[in-house]
């Protein structure tokens, strides 16, 4: 499979198209939104299903820090001619602070019946119970959320 | 037990009063006239018509293109008084109703039946025994008459008529829809029920219904709706308030099949406040577009607002449909569950909002969207616009689109079953979480619906 | 032999244009009990799914050109011109290895139908349901697995006792048991043993699929074959 990965590390505003034109293709995009630093970090992802048994998988993880906005429009398009597609969008947002803010739509416009389209999106806050573990071993407060943050970020 | 269904063959023709058609100031003022209300609700009208008129129709949404305004009777008055006995109700008008099997009061499980035949209510009987706990269930005509300062309070405040265009025409022309006052602490143990009907060809339906849960009490008020086989379009714009006090718990449930030419656009909103809760039941199979959003504002801490719903688009239908959850206080939930079909070409698009404040620390929502596309013709769309703006809030979402499962298929077969029964099977236990929600004899009536919509779909 | 209730001559089986079973001649005879044995991958299964009726399991002719093609026929009917729901009603079960999960439809639900498909007719609801939960009791599962969605959460050995709870529920003539011992624990296996006996007796067919040498121990088997590369073999 096709596999990009994206990483946006500062405030801004991104349009990105994963178009699938060939019968058979599978491709595969992830964008990593490392959301720290105050201001706004849009970005608006769609996957076009133009042919044949395409498949696609997006993923967007970001964290939202302090005073920070992250927008994120992902789109799965799957035209009729583009039957036996499968494709899921998946966003993933990890809230740092009370004053984060997270707007996230995931759309799905689907006009051909034999196919898979799923999105799953979900918006929390670090897992306390992960955060006890590393406390327990040790580490700061603060040191346990970067490492839990560094794992979020990673593409695993 | 009543026997309830939902069909489209009867119609009838005997009005007591019918406008001419179109919208002007003179209808509405003749309209207050005709129904004696007071100078304050005439005024409102006329505000809410000038703010209509102003109002552009939304460009989002269904195709509204077809829909000509001016070429529509907007009101229609099948009868002089209501009647409190279902034998004191005119034959003819009482056969349009016996052809759809409406629960007569002997027979009703239900506590209270309202039913409305076009514009007007014209049968209505409540028990005893809720008239005496100080339980209101009238005409919001007559809510509006015995009950003027209450719904002076309320009117408009939930869904003020600048809201969106079809509200203002609402608020210009409404005429029957329920009042349903509970007072405080007072548990209504069996659903309220009313029913709706559209009958003349290019009716408009306006009803206007209002409910006041007050602290601590709780109701469930159920609405069926449908119209008989006429090609012209026909609307439906009704406008639902509902206010849900502290601690109190309403659920409405609506069961609509409008028929094929209806344009069916509703806006249906509650405000919750603390610890308080309201669920929508909405399920649309009929129409031939259907706009319609219920909405929960959780105002008060701990708040929970819930949609469940079932949407069915076959050919020429479009079902725009989903909720708005809208989270002002801390520790408010929501959740919604939404279960589609699209066959023959039909399309169904689900259209949501979560709102989370800043103010709504600790709020958490839910939502689920399935859709089914039976085949190639017909399409899903899902909109889903999550806002979370605290950080300390959580939101899960997940939507799937896909044809019937073939391995879920195959078992069936290898059991016995044709390839129509197995699908039939499927789709039910599909939609099973939503309508396990739904009083007996609609869950009946939608099982039936779904079945007849389903013949010769599949396979 | 006794008539055959099934018999199979030069079956040929293509999958997603594989060949899977090459020329493969079987007989079962009423009331016996045939095991199919033979490594993952050398088409046992196949040969289930292409009984049951599964369409992506296309029969095609041999390729020798000679005049005789692929035949089934199920108590002298022939096979392949049915259905896969005709089969069943023709009383063909096949124990699915892995059953598939359907949510909102319950196992009562799921019984019922299966039931009626077969020609069965049900008097009386409550004695259904009560039947239902007499057989349940005797496969090992419980009264509150008949109102669940079929298979929602059932662990791997539940669904497999799902499959045997119909298996007793429909009584058919032939039943083919895919790999029913995956998941089933020592207990379980005395279950099917009995099971198997039991209605042999009453003139039910069997086909017992599986690579697992304890389930041939608890079951008395009247043959054996293996299977290998799609073609099937006497086992010595």
């Amino acid at each position: 499979m096709n596999k990009i990965i994206k990483k946006y590390n500062r405030p801004g505003k991104w349009e990105v198209v994963v178009p699938f034109e060939k019968i058979g293709e599978e491709r595969s995009w992830v964008g990593i939104i490392d959301g720290r630093q105050v201001g706004e970090y849009d970005l608006r992802v769609v996957a076009e299903h133009r042919v044949k048994q395409t498949k696609g998988r997006i993923t967007v993880k970001a964290v939202v820090g302090k005073g920070a906005t992250v927008k994120i429009f992902g789109r799965i398009v799957i035209a009729k001619e583009a039957q036996e597609s499968d494709s899921f969008l998946q966003l993933r947002v990890l809230m740092l602070d009370k004053t984060a803010k997270a707007i996230a739509t995931p759309e799905l416009m689907i006009a051909a019946n034999n196919v898979q389209a799923s999105h799953g999106a979900s918006i929390g806050q670090i897992d306390s119970v992960q955060l006890l573990y590393l406390m327990s071993r040790g580490l700061s407060k603060n040191k346990a959320i970067d490492i839990v943050i560094d794992g979020f970020l990673m593409i695993q | 037990m009543a026997n309830f269904q939902l069909d489209h063959k009867t119609k009838t023709d005997k009005y007591s009063y019918k406008a001419k058609k179109g919208l002007s100031r003179k209808l509405v003022g003749e309209i207050s006239r005709q129904k004696k209300e007071p100078e304050w609700m005439l005024t409102t009208r006329l505000q809410a018509l000038d703010q209509y008129l102003k109002m552009p129709i939304p460009a989002w949404g269904a195709d509204l293109s077809q829909l000509n305004f001016d070429d529509l009777y907007y009101y229609l008055k099948p009868i002089e008084k209501p009647y409190q006995t279902w034998s004191d109700v005119p034959p003819a008008i009482r056969e349009v109703f016996e052809a759809t099997g409406v629960p007569q009061a002997e027979r009703a499980m239900l506590a209270g039946v309202g039913s409305q035949f076009d514009s007007e209510v014209i049968y209505h009987s409540l028990q005893k025994t809720l008239a005496k706990q100080g339980i209101v269930f009238l005409s919001m005509d007559e809510g509006l008459k015995q009950h003027e300062e209450i719904v002076r309070e309320y009117f408009g405040k939930i869904v003020p008529y600048g809201d969106n265009k079809l509200a203002a025409l609402n608020s210009a022309v409404w005429s029957g829809g329920s009042f349903v006052y509970i007072p405080r602490g007072v548990e209504v143990k069996l659903p309220l029920q009313a029913y709706f009907r559209i009958n003349s060809e290019k009716a408009g339906q306006f009803e206007r219904t209002l409910i006041i849960a007050e602290e601590g009490s709780s109701v469930t008020y159920v609405e069926g709706c449908s119209a008989p086989a006429y090609s012209s379009a026909s609307l439906h714009a009704a406008v639902v308030e509902v206010i849900v006090k502290e601690r109190a718990r309403v659920r409405y449930t609506t069961v609509q099949n409008w028929y094929k030419s209806v344009y069916n656009l509703v806006t249906k909103r509650a405000i919750v406040e603390k610890d308080a809760s309201m669920e929508w039941v909405d399920c649309n199979l009929g129409s031939k577009v259907t706009m319609k959003y219920p909405s929960c504002v959780l105002r008060g801490e701990r708040a929970h607002g819930s949609m469940l719903s079932i949407a069915v688009a076959a050919s020429g239908q479009h079902q725009d449909s989903g909720a708005k959850m809208i989270h002002l206080a801390p520790q408010t939930t929501s959740e919604i569950v939404s279960k589609s079909i699209s066959k023959g070409g039909g399309r169904s698009s689900y259209r949501g909002q979560v709102l989370i404040s800043p103010q709504a620390t600790g709020a958490r929502s839910r939502v689920v969207c399935d859709a089914l596309i039976l085949d190639p013709e017909s399409r899903s769309d899902t909109y889903p616009d999550n806002r979370i703006l605290s950080g300390d809030a959580t939101l899960e979402h997940e939507a799937y689109v896909s044809k019937i499962n073939e391995e879920q298929m195959l078992y069936l077969r290898s059991r016995g079953l044709s390839v129509s029964e197995a699908a039939s099977l499927i789709i039910r236990g599909f939609l099973e979480p939503i309508i396990q929600e739904l009083p007996m004899e609609y869950a009946v009536e939608l099982n039936r619906l779904v079945k007849m919509e389903m013949v010769g779909s599949v396979g | 032999m006794k008539s055959p209730i099934l018999s199979i001559s030069r079956l040929q089986v293509v999958v997603e244009g594989k060949k899977v079973i090459s020329d493969l001649d079987l007989e079962v005879a009423v009331g016996q009990v045939v095991a199919i044995t033979g490594a993952n991958g050398s088409g046992k299964s196949s040969l289930a799914q292409a009984i049951m009726g599964d369409e992506r399991y296309r029969v095609a002719d041999p390729p020798d050109g000679e005049a005789s093609s692929s035949k089934v026929t199920f108590e002298g009917k022939d096979l392949l011109a049915m259905s896969i729901d005709e089969r069943a009603k023709a009383g063909i079960f096949v124990a699915w290895q892995n059953p598939i999960t359907i949510p909102g439809v319950s196992v009562f639900s799921l019984s019922k139908s299966s039931f009626e498909a077969r020609g069965y007719k049900i008097d009386k609801l409550t004695e259904f349901k009560t039947r239902l939960e007499e057989i349940a009791r005797d496969v090992g599962l419980s009264k509150e697995h008949i109102t669940r969605g079929v298979n929602e959460g059932f662990s791997g050995g539940e669904k497999k006792r799902l499959e045997l709870l119909q298996l007793l529920l429909i009584k058919p003539k032939l039943a083919i048991l895919d790999e029913i011992d995956s998941g089933l624990d020592g207990d379980g296996l005395k279950i099917v043993g009995k099971l198997v006996a039991q209605m042999k007796l009453k003139g039910t067919a069997f086909i017992l699929i599986t690579h697992n040498k304890k389930l041939l121990e608890e079951i008395s088997v009247d043959k054996i074959f293996e299977m290998k590369y799609g073609k099937l073999s006497t086992r010595s």
